[in-house]
């Protein structure tokens, strides 16, 4: 997806002094970042009504076609594109919340395991849906077995509330992106980035392991 | 780090996890690419805001001119307003005193005598028909005269030139000093 793009020539669009390509430029960009800026903000604030996290993040790039300041080199491009939305989304939703006099959500600080609270109600999860979890589960199980996708589903809506930038990454890597992309992403290293992954995942699994031994 | 993403979960947790992503995704409506709808309203706007912002720029642009097409009438008509007011402060001669004036440093010449009423009388004589202006400041017994235009090649001013001592190509205003010697 990103990796396709011709940063070198969008650069030269971008800081040139035509307006008609300096727009498509913008366009491009548009086309080509939206997607990964809206899942991180989607996942980040999820009370947040889709059309207006859409609109904001025109907004954003609108803001990137006014902009006087612009990266250094075609290189850095991604990295300042992302930057600069992720700035301008944030401060239009605040507007928005001052407006509304709505507490602004931060991220969930990251804890330890998850309680006992969070494993009791992701066992309630699967009890509720007739699963008893000391009892294996009879193969070959449908595409998604119901059952059990209520209990993963309980478990991961409280892992994604808990840790929503910990889910972004792994739905991420679920994706199939790369690890490139999921970096410019989370604004980490590639390095950090695959660590970060591994963790998310060992702290995701807590939240849903008793469901998914019944597919063993 | 040597840990592989796919050691927390097996192959089918994972196809668990992907759906569940893919689900939430969906209801979400998080889309894997922009839209040719999204682009299409992307589009728009950003041509509502390039017409906002030639329109602004056209605007300013008219300030501009029409505050310079002012100040260039403003000039042009001050130039009409004030020639004939400087004509009618210049002098007796065609010729532009002010542009001797302005092309001629002033020279000061300084003479002691016993009678500086009748050096002074002397000289208006000699300035007299010689399209000369002069103008004598008397304080006590000292006086400072200014003669001008003392003009390059006019013949009818070297008496004055030679009874102030100053040389033959002197142009411009010459302002005298009489001054009396002390007791």
């Amino acid at each position: 997806m990103l990796e396709s793009l011709d940063l070198n020539g969008l650069y030269r669009d971008l800081v040139g002094i035509h307006l008609g390509r300096k727009a498509d430029a913008v366009t491009r960009l548009y086309q080509h970042f939206r997607p990964l800026l809206f899942k991180k903000l989607r996942y980040q604030y999820q009370a947040i009504q889709e059309t207006d996290l859409q609109d904001v993040i025109q907004e954003a790039f609108v803001k990137i076609y006014n902009t006087k300041s612009y990266p250094k080199d075609a290189a850095s491009m991604s990295a300042w594109v992302f930057r600069v939305c992720e700035n301008a989304c944030l401060d239009l939703l605040r507007k928005a919340y001052r407006k509304h006099e709505m507490e602004w959500p931060e991220w969930p600080i990251d804890s330890e395991a998850p309680s006992a609270e969070v494993e009791l109600q992701a066992s309630a999860g699967l009890q509720e849906a007739g699963v008893d979890s000391d009892q294996p589960v009879s193969r070959p199980l449908t595409p998604l077995n119901r059952a059990v996708e209520f209990c993963v589903s309980s478990g991961m809506s409280l892992f994604s509330s808990q840790y929503p930038e910990r889910a972004l990454a792994i739905s991420l890597a679920m994706d199939g992106l790369s690890m490139s992309a999921i970096a410019l992403t989370l604004d980490r290293t590639e390095a950090a980035t695959r660590q970060f992954i591994y963790e998310s995942k060992k702290k995701l699994a807590p939240f849903i392991q008793h469901c998914l031994e019944q597919l063993r | 780090m040597t840990q592989k993403d796919d050691d927390v979960f097996n192959q089918e947790e994972e196809r668990y996890l992907k759906s569940y992503y893919q689900k939430l995704d969906q209801q979400w409506g998080v889309d894997p690419s922009t839209s040719e709808a999204q682009l299409a309203q992307f589009r728009e706007r950003l041509n509502q805001e390039r017409t906002k912002n030639a329109s602004w720029r056209f605007s300013w642009k008219f300030f501009m001119t029409a505050l310079l097409a002012a100040f260039s009438m403003g000039l042009l008509s001050s130039r009409w307003i004030m020639v004939p007011e400087l004509v009618a402060t210049r002098g007796i001669e065609p010729t532009s005193h002010s542009e001797v004036s302005a092309n001629s440093p002033p020279k000061i010449v300084s003479i002691t005598t016993l009678e500086p009423k009748a050096y002074t009388e002397h000289l208006i004589d000699l300035t007299k028909d010689a399209g000369l202006e002069v103008t004598v400041i008397t304080s006590g017994q000292n006086r400072q005269i200014s003669v001008k235009p003392f003009l390059k090649g006019d013949a009818r001013q070297d008496k004055a030139r030679e009874f102030l001592g100053i040389d033959a190509d002197t142009i411009g205003v010459v302002t005298v000093i009489l001054s009396q010697p002390s007791p």
